[in-house]
């Protein structure tokens, strides 16, 4: 069973993997069971290159995917 | 109308936590800081907690009095700023709030700074500083207190 403070311990891996390193990534999130992954746009070739990012980390949660836009100040 | 006394600066290749900065009104300045236009004066000067489903309002200056739902409250995001050079680079923030709009969008430019407020009890529990046209971000209350060294007032 997967505790809060182990969903906190892999999203920051996922962060680390991800925010920065991967266009189209805005940012990773915990709304709901698992991790979500937010995205500028739902796009095959960003999604693709997620997958690819993460794949290392062998997620033991099921990621879900949510498009944000681009977020700006 | 007021002089800037402290901010907190935004750091590249770390995970920042507020985006904030604080003023003192000059004398005279004709405002009330102790009153939100449409949201009126806080519950408590104790914030709280934002969780996942909270009601939300809010008052800022371009879209004036809206509404929301938190969406998440411990979200990593990246947000692109421009140093005092004028190069871009991308902010990263840990465990920040996600706001949607009900309806509509909850803020756009020109909104940073407002407080988010719950709607149940009139207590501070955000402070709004990016989005996007769908989502707002905002830095929970509690850890821009720490960061400034203020704490809230009511009347």
């Amino acid at each position: 069973m997967t505790t809060p403070g182990d969903l906190a311990d892999l999203k920051r891996r996922v962060s680390d993997a991800l925010l920065g390193k991967v266009l189209g990534v805005t940012g990773v999130g915990l709304p709901a069971q698992g991790i979500t992954i937010y995205l500028e746009a739902d796009t095959p070739d960003i999604r693709a290159a997620v997958e690819q990012a993460i794949e290392p980390l062998r997620l033991p949660v099921h990621v879900h995917w949510q498009v944000t836009g681009k977020f700006q100040r | 109308m007021a002089q800037l006394t402290k901010f907190i600066q935004i750091k590249p290749n770390v995970f920042n936590k507020v985006d904030c900065a604080i003023a003192r009104f000059l004398p005279g300045a004709p405002v009330n800081p102790r009153h939100m236009p449409s949201v009126g004066k806080l519950g408590s000067t104790v914030p709280i907690a934002a969780a996942v489903n909270m009601l939300v309002m809010k008052t800022g200056r371009t879209t004036g009095h809206t509404r929301g739902q938190i969406f998440d409250v411990s979200a990593d995001v990246t947000v692109p700023y421009e140093d005092k050079n004028g190069n871009e680079f991308l902010g990263r923030f840990s465990n920040q709030i996600l706001i949607v709009g009900t309806p509509g969008s909850f803020s756009t430019n020109g909104d940073s700074g407002s407080l988010i407020v719950d709607r149940a009890t009139t207590r501070a529990t955000g402070l709004l500083f990016a989005g996007s046209s769908t989502h707002t971000i905002a830095n929970h209350i509690e850890d821009v207190l720490a960061a400034l060294g203020v704490s809230l007032v009511t009347a």
